[in-house]
């Protein structure tokens, strides 16, 4: 029997828009490639306790093969992603792309790239959702009712003036010592960084702070960034656990759509995948939500459409949130000890204002507590032995300011697919002409309001990381209000194939400075909403 | 797909002369534009030389009908003026491009640069014209594949000219900090992989940003070419990039610039990181030539590469008792060992790093002068990769990791303490310079012990 919905990815938009049509009754089925990971090891243990009890810490912490060790002179990237999460970017065999100005990171995990986020939960301003042709007043309720799923902890403090409250909001988590010092050095100072634009606050994160559902509250065990053994953090494999447990819904892992077929029509009749089984195999559908995340479903869509017209179609306005990060030494923090049982991923947030409020800018504050250290340690200028006894003394007083900058639809970034036999994905990103100064001009500002909290940032440290480091894809198949070819309706659904709906950020319209999973989500569930 | 003909334009050019003959191996018809001489190329049948002019499509319009892959090495580089640099580098890269399309030409291979990758600058021409002419290539409609070599060093090479030039002094004066990293490749390996693409028809869009077996800093390199001329290393004095800019580009205005051993608009080359993020080999091909063999300007020799020899047993304790006073259990031990095996970047790559790595096994003092030397001079050094892996061993397994973050509770001992090891490291690294410098001048010798 064909099922009345078939959604390809099980990331964060996948699972939500899944989820609503479950609950509205529908027939659900999920294709994906579905890389899963393995159950965590000695969940009760602390991080040091994990260190000490487990046979084979340097494997558990830096792989099998060391994969996880930065040495010196590697030039990429570093993400510092633990073997345990190598399985969220593990790509199937033969997946290539071919880019200019843009390293994307792909996920073909059970949960998509969110298997591996930072749990930031932002809700878009009146100023930064303009620019989505439909009615505003829907986020309120998506946004709750995503909040409801997933647990969202914050507070109503100076940065709801950035990120509108929403129901269901739990009590937020304890701050850390650093935390708690930045907050009293902002309260003494709030006026004067006020006055300039500069507010701080507590971040809004998806970890709960009681339990919730099969999840159970964060108990500080330090481990957030090597994989929460609570399931405290949400990750979208929770909601995909949820959808398991209708009878109407069917998981579908191990395959990897290239296209959608459409009869003469012009309505999508079946999904095409290879399975890692063998050859390609078609599944008929009835209607299709495409959720693969942004740049994948975009590759989707064009083998699609490139199927249906015979020529090669390019698609414009890809976007994402140039990051960079700002590390800063807290001069009160220095030489004291520190507990690694604390919350370890943003627990503050910083605020700028811009010169409308569509160039907000966004920052999220770490303090630097259970990262590996052997990649700081190795920056300072000395010999390694000097270096570490140096870095015993600052560690406690580390901390990165992540700075997020919005971005817009622009014609030369852009995406379409290869020529090869089997196309790849071919993204070239052009930065617009404004980005150097107005990056200048925040950072900067970061750097004043940094030092009015009493905390130094080290010369030439900010770094700008490259174009598809925030992993915050979208804008390649914009939702409008009225259009043609390549674009959706304010629903999400596509005018190229009618029974086809995009329901990830692809069809997002302008990317503000913020994390938008959480929009990501809430629109799905607008979506599903508006479908069914 | 079916053996088609090669068009080739460069062919005269640095790595067009050591490509055209791997080409010939290919058996298939070739066409070389030439713009007058045609001293060194192959005298085929299978090759045709085309006299004209890149950007005069009409004088190889008919030579490209025949050839379903276009080569396109032509390029104005170095010294030439702006207004040269966007002649020939944009606009003969459209003209070709145009004639392409009306010959129905099926692949374009174009070989840029890395400089394409340095951030946007008015003032570097060179870069801004590579970069436009990418683009034109990836609108182009062709299937293509873009190529951004680093620098390519090997006989002859024109930059060695240029770098030679500053090395030659009796004072090496070094634009910039002389700390950004190059990693240069060998014209043969440049060639080879060039090769490789036409044959196996990689024409899928992509770029591939190609560099050499090692990365190093521009200083470093200058003192390999230095050394590799007869010369000691010499004393490095460092001028701000600011500072140089205003005087050359005030001399190539009044006419001078051919005498200077640089022109303003290379001293990005000092400024940019010129490294590959993106080396595309695959883990089977043959390895790449080394830096040592590249600057010597001798073509590269086949087996005799730099052999590493095997690890000191002590080594694992030596460098824990340096790290963190204090000697490595049997875990640690055993997975220094496991790591060595198991990952390729700790092999030492030419004699000086091994020279390091030997001299710091000796004892917990030596390997702290050598570590001081190898943090400034040779960030990259095995020896350096060798300890930041020790150390990620050790912060992963009690009691080292416990050590390696025991607070020293007050602000005011932390700030002793970062007073205190400060100056150690200071005076370490004197000393080690004092040691090194002299080594590294002769280079290749390992310091016998004495004992």
């Amino acid at each position: 029997m064909i099922p009345q919905v078939t959604v390809i990815g099980s990331g964060a938009s996948g699972v939500h828009f899944a989820l609503t049509a479950l609950r509205k009754g529908r027939t659900v089925r999920m294709l994906d490639v579905g890389r899963a990971g393995r159950a965590p090891v000695l969940p009760d243990a602390t991080l040091d306790q994990l260190k000490d009890r487990l046979d084979d810490p340097a494997s558990y912490f830096l792989g099998s093969r060391f994969e996880s060790v930065l040495l010196p002179d590697v030039t990429d990237e570093y993400y510092g992603i633990p073997p345990s999460k190598d399985y969220v970017f593990d790509p199937p065999e033969g997946f290539g792309h071919a880019s200019t100005g843009f390293s994307p990171l792909f996920s073909f995990a059970r949960g998509g790239l969110g298997e591996a986020w930072t749990g930031g939960c932002y809700p878009l301003s009146a100023a930064e959702v303009e620019d989505f042709p439909f009615d505003h007043s829907a986020w309120g309720a998506s946004y709750a009712e995503v909040a409801r799923r997933i647990g969202i902890t914050g507070e109503a403090d100076d940065l709801a003036r950035f990120m509108p409250l929403h129901d269901h909001l739990l009590p937020p988590l304890k701050l850390d010592l650093h935390s708690e010092r930045l907050m009293a050095s902002y309260r003494a100072q709030r006026d004067r960084l006020n006055r300039a634009g500069a507010y701080v606050g507590r971040t809004r994160v998806a970890t709960l702070s009681r339990p919730l559902g099969d999840r159970e509250a964060c108990d500080y065990t330090g481990r957030c960034l090597w994989g929460c053994p609570r399931g405290a953090l949400y990750t979208p494999s929770a909601t995909l656990r949820e959808c398991l447990t209708f009878p109407a819904f069917e998981y579908v892992p191990g395959v990897e759509v290239s296209h959608l077929r459409a009869d003469s029509a012009g309505r999508i009749v079946a999904a095409v995948a290879t399975t890692v089984a063998g050859p390609a195999h078609e599944f008929p559908v009835e209607r299709v939500a495409l959720a693969a995340g942004a740049l994948l479903s975009t590759r989707i869509f064009l083998a699609s459409i490139q199927r249906e017209s015979g020529s090669p179609v390019r698609l414009t306005g890809l976007m994402d949130n140039r990051q960079v990060l700002v590390p800063f030494l807290n001069l009160g923090m220095l030489g004291r000890p520190f507990r690694a049982e604390t919350y370890q991923y943003h627990l503050l947030g910083m605020g700028l204002e811009g010169k409308t409020p569509r160039d907000y800018v966004h920052g999220q504050i770490t303090t630097l507590k259970t990262a590996l250290v052997h990649p700081l340690i190795q920056r300072l200028p000395l010999n390694l032995s000097a270096s570490t006894r140096i870095f015993r003394s600052i560690h406690g007083a580390l901390g990165l300011v992540n700075v997020n900058f919005r971005d817009t639809r622009r014609p030369d970034s852009f995406v379409e697919l290869t020529s090869d036999a089997r196309p790849r994905l071919r993204i070239h990103y052009t930065p617009d002409e404004g980005e150097p100064a107005r990056m200048r001009e925040a950072i900067a500002r970061v750097k004043r309001a940094l030092f009015r909290l009493n905390c130094v940032v080290p010369p030439g440290m900010a770094h700008v990381r490259p174009m598809g480091a925030s992993v915050h894809y979208a804008g390649t198949v914009p939702m409008t209000p009225a259009g043609g070819s390549l674009t959706t309706t304010p629903d999400c659904q596509s005018r190229d194939f009618e029974n086809l709906f995009l329901v990830d950020g692809a069809t997002f319209p302008f990317l503000p400075a913020k994390n938008i999973t959480f929009s990501l989500m809430a629109n799905a569930v607008r979506v599903a909403e508006a479908a069914f | 797909m079916t053996q088609q003909g090669i068009f080739v334009t460069g062919g005269t050019g640095f790595v067009g002369r050591r490509l055209l003959p791997l080409l010939a191996g290919l058996d298939r018809p070739m066409a070389v534009l030439v713009r007058g001489g045609s001293a060194g190329l192959p005298h085929d049948r299978a090759t045709t030389l085309v006299t004209g002019d890149l950007l005069a499509p009409e004088t190889y319009r008919d030579a490209l009908r025949t050839c379903g892959v276009v080569i396109h090495l032509a390029a104005a580089t170095g010294r030439a003026s702006a207004q040269a640099l966007r002649q020939v580098n944009v606009d003969g890269t459209r003209a070709l491009l145009g004639a392409c399309r009306d010959a129905n030409v099926s692949r374009v291979l174009f070989v840029s640069s890395i400089a394409a990758t340095f951030p946007s600058e008015a003032r570097y021409p060179y870069a801004e014209a590579k970069r436009a002419a990418e683009r034109l290539v990836s609108d182009a409609g062709i299937p293509f594949t873009i190529v951004r070599p680093t620098i390519i060093l090997g006989p002859d090479a024109p930059i060695l000219s240029s770098l030679s030039g500053l090395a030659r002094l009796p004072i090496v004066v070094l634009p910039g900090d002389g700390r950004v990293r190059v990693q240069p490749i060998h014209v043969d390996d440049v060639a080879a992989r060039l090769l490789r693409i036409v044959r196996d028809d990689e024409f899928g869009g992509e770029t591939i940003e190609l560099g050499g077996p090692e990365t190093t800093t521009m200083e470093e390199l200058v003192q390999e070419i230095r050394c590799a001329s007869g010369r000691p290393a010499g004393r490095v004095i460092h001028v701000p990039l600011g500072l140089l800019a205003v005087p050359l580009r005030a001399a190539e205005a009044i006419g001078l610039g051919s005498v200077l051993p640089i022109t303003a608009a290379q001293l990005s080359s000092f400024r940019y990181e010129g490294v590959a993020t993106r080396p595309g080999r695959r883990s089977s091909e043959t390895p790449l030539t080394g830096l040592a063999s590249m600057v010597g300007g001798a073509p590269a020799p086949a087996g005799n590469a730099f052999t590493p020899s095997p690890a000191l047993p002590g080594e694992c304790r030596v460098f824990t008792r340096y790290l963190l006073g204090r000697n490595p259990d049997a875990y640690v031990q055993a997975k220094y060992t496991q790591a060595l095996a198991a990952v390729p970047a700790l092999a030492p790559r030419s004699r000086f790093d091994e020279v390091l790595i030997r001299f710091a096994g000796r004892g917990p003092f030596a390997a702290r002068l050598a570590d001081s030397y190898a943090s400034l001079f040779q960030p990259g050094s095995a020896l350096r990769k060798r300890l930041v892996l020790l150390l990620a061993i050790l912060e992963t397994h009690p009691p080292f990791s416990t050590q390696i973050d025991r607070a020293p509770g007050s602000a005011s001992r932390a700030a002793a303490g970062i007073v205190a090891h400060g100056m150690l490291g200071a005076l370490s690294l004197v000393a080690g310079l004092l040691l090194f410098l002299p080594v590294r001048i002769v280079r290749g010798g390992i310091p016998r012990k004495t004992s």
